[in-house]
């Protein structure tokens, strides 16, 4: 199937070329969205991807998977897109107040803030795994670090999540 | 410690999805891409860069997916023109040290580049180079150096030779981290010199891409700057600065990468120093300054072209008319 997909990427075909996208873009955008913070970056990046891939489509050499190979190619838009805006946005001004009251909506928002203030690799890493359900080689494939270094940094964002949101959110830690 | 105590909060995270307009749009930039490139294949453009361009000048805004400079690349290769006579002096600040690194004379549209070397002498610089980034692994190489006369206008036959050569490249992917080796027109590899990890920027190209450094020289040159400065869409002005004693009219580019400013005479309208700063992954910055004089310096000449000279500032047998 994907082949039969690939091919017709190669050729441009409108059809195939939204079917890819639609397949693809909730997952490159949510991580880029995760990544950024800022929700136009987000969607600039993911169209940036798409397009990077389909001029690079004819490299496609199968050997890692298409969703791997385009996390790869976003995570790439993100680095370059990070070398430039050093500040991260926040995407709500308001985090972080300490009378708000604690909702489903905070407390994810929580989980984003606090994997903010993880240093950026370990930050990666975890929403590669986490949220993007990569396995570590995949990570490692599209990071282009080695797994021992995947492997550390998801501990250390662990940990460190784990002591920040048992500090922002405790019933958090302790109810689960 | 596993994530099961995280559990429900990743799982919110994994809920965002892309707004509904996204797909539509990302399919249209595709299918547009698509027609403009087979409209304009010339589009894909290099600019070579003088030796000496460590404190190159990067406009980040091609790597905006959506055009937030309008065409800034065509707006500098138009501004390509003969220049006025004028001097240039390039400056590197480290720990507020100001170095002064390279010299360059203009002389009707003719620059001619010096590195200062460590005892104050110069060294007349010829290499030309081209940057390019390998698609899949992202590496950037420096190609050169091509044989091919010094000068402004050496840039447009160095571009579209290194767009004949990017277009040749597809072959030379590279898959084993290992630098590729492009060709040039003749089939001949462009030697690898070394790895560059400037700011540049890319444009297009299947397995190498060619890395756009629009406005490339630290050492612009005036008809560039001046070219620059007449969209005012880029810049945020700020009027009547004080530059090194002197009142000046403060450019500072918007939505790049790099910072860079531009301070322009008030009344000449001419640039009188610019200064830019790129940052890289680590967090190092590097302060590049270019003074621009128009006293009528006059540039020392190199006795045998061939053969990078040393030259003594203010010693120069010769002297050009």
């Amino acid at each position: 199937m994907e082949a039969e997909l690939l091919e017709k990427l190669k050729i441009k075909d409108a059809d195939a070329i939204t079917n890819w996208v639609e397949q693809h873009q909730n997952d490159l955008y949510r991580l880029l969205r995760h990544l950024t913070r800022h929700n136009e970056t987000a969607e600039d990046l993911t169209q940036q991807t798409f397009i990077r891939a389909i001029k690079a489509i004819h490299n496609f050499q199968g050997k890692c998977t298409m969703r791997t190979w385009l996390h790869r190619i976003a995570f790439r838009e993100y680095a370059a897109w990070r070398r430039k805006h050093r500040i991260l946005a926040p995407l709500n001004p308001e985090w972080g107040k300490p009378d708000k009251a604690i909702s489903e909506i905070d407390t994810n928002e929580g989980i984003i803030n606090a994997l903010h203030r993880l240093h950026p690799a370990h930050r990666e890493a975890f929403l590669l795994h986490e949220v993007q359900e990569l396995t570590i080689e995949e990570i490692a494939e599209v990071t282009g670090d080695s797994i021992g270094t995947i492997k550390s940094r998801l501990h250390h964002a662990r940990e460190k999540l784990k002591r920040e949101l048992a500090t922002t959110f405790p019933q958090v830690i302790h109810e689960h | 410690m596993n994530t099961n105590n995280l559990k429900p909060e990743i799982e919110m995270l994994k809920q965002e999805s892309a707004p509904e307009h996204l797909k539509a749009q990302i399919v249209q930039a595709i299918l547009d891409e698509n027609k403009s490139k087979k409209m304009n294949k010339l589009k894909v453009l290099g600019l070579g860069l003088p030796a000496i361009a460590l404190g190159i000048i990067a406009f980040g805004a091609a790597m905006a997916p959506k055009t937030a400079l309008a065409d800034p690349i065509s707006q500098v290769r138009n501004a390509f023109e003969a220049a006025q006579n004028y001097h240039m002096t390039t400056y590197q600040i480290e720990g507020g040290q100001r170095k002064r690194v390279s010299e360059s004379w203009v002389e009707n549209g003719e620059r001619t580049t010096y590195t200062v070397n460590e005892d104050g002498t110069l060294t007349q610089l010829d290499d030309l180079f081209i940057v390019v980034q390998d698609n899949v692994n992202g590496q950037m190489i420096k190609l050169a150096p091509v044989e091919i006369a010094k000068g402004e206008k050496a840039h447009t036959e160095i571009r579209e030779t290194a767009v004949v050569g990017i277009k040749l490249a597809p072959a030379q992917i590279s898959t084993d981290g290992q630098p590729p080796a492009p060709k040039n027109i003749q089939g001949k590899p462009f030697k690898v010199v070394e790895d560059n990890s400037l700011n540049v920027k890319i444009v297009e190209g299947s397995a190498i891409e060619l890395i756009i450094m629009p406005f490339v020289d630290a050492e612009m040159n005036i008809e560039s700057l001046q070219k620059l400065l007449e969209d005012k869409s880029l810049w945020d002005i700020e009027s009547n600065q004080t530059i090194n004693g002197r009142l000046a009219n403060r450019y500072k580019l918007k939505e790049t990468y790099m910072d860079f400013t531009v301070y322009v005479d008030p009344k000449t309208k001419l640039p009188i120093l610019t200064r830019q700063i790129l940052t890289d992954d680590k967090g190092k910055s590097t302060t590049t300054e270019v003074e621009y004089e128009y006293d009528g310096s006059i540039p020392p000449v190199v006795a045998e072209k061939a053969k990078p000279a040393l030259i003594a500032p203010g010693k120069a047998v010769e002297t050009k008319k």
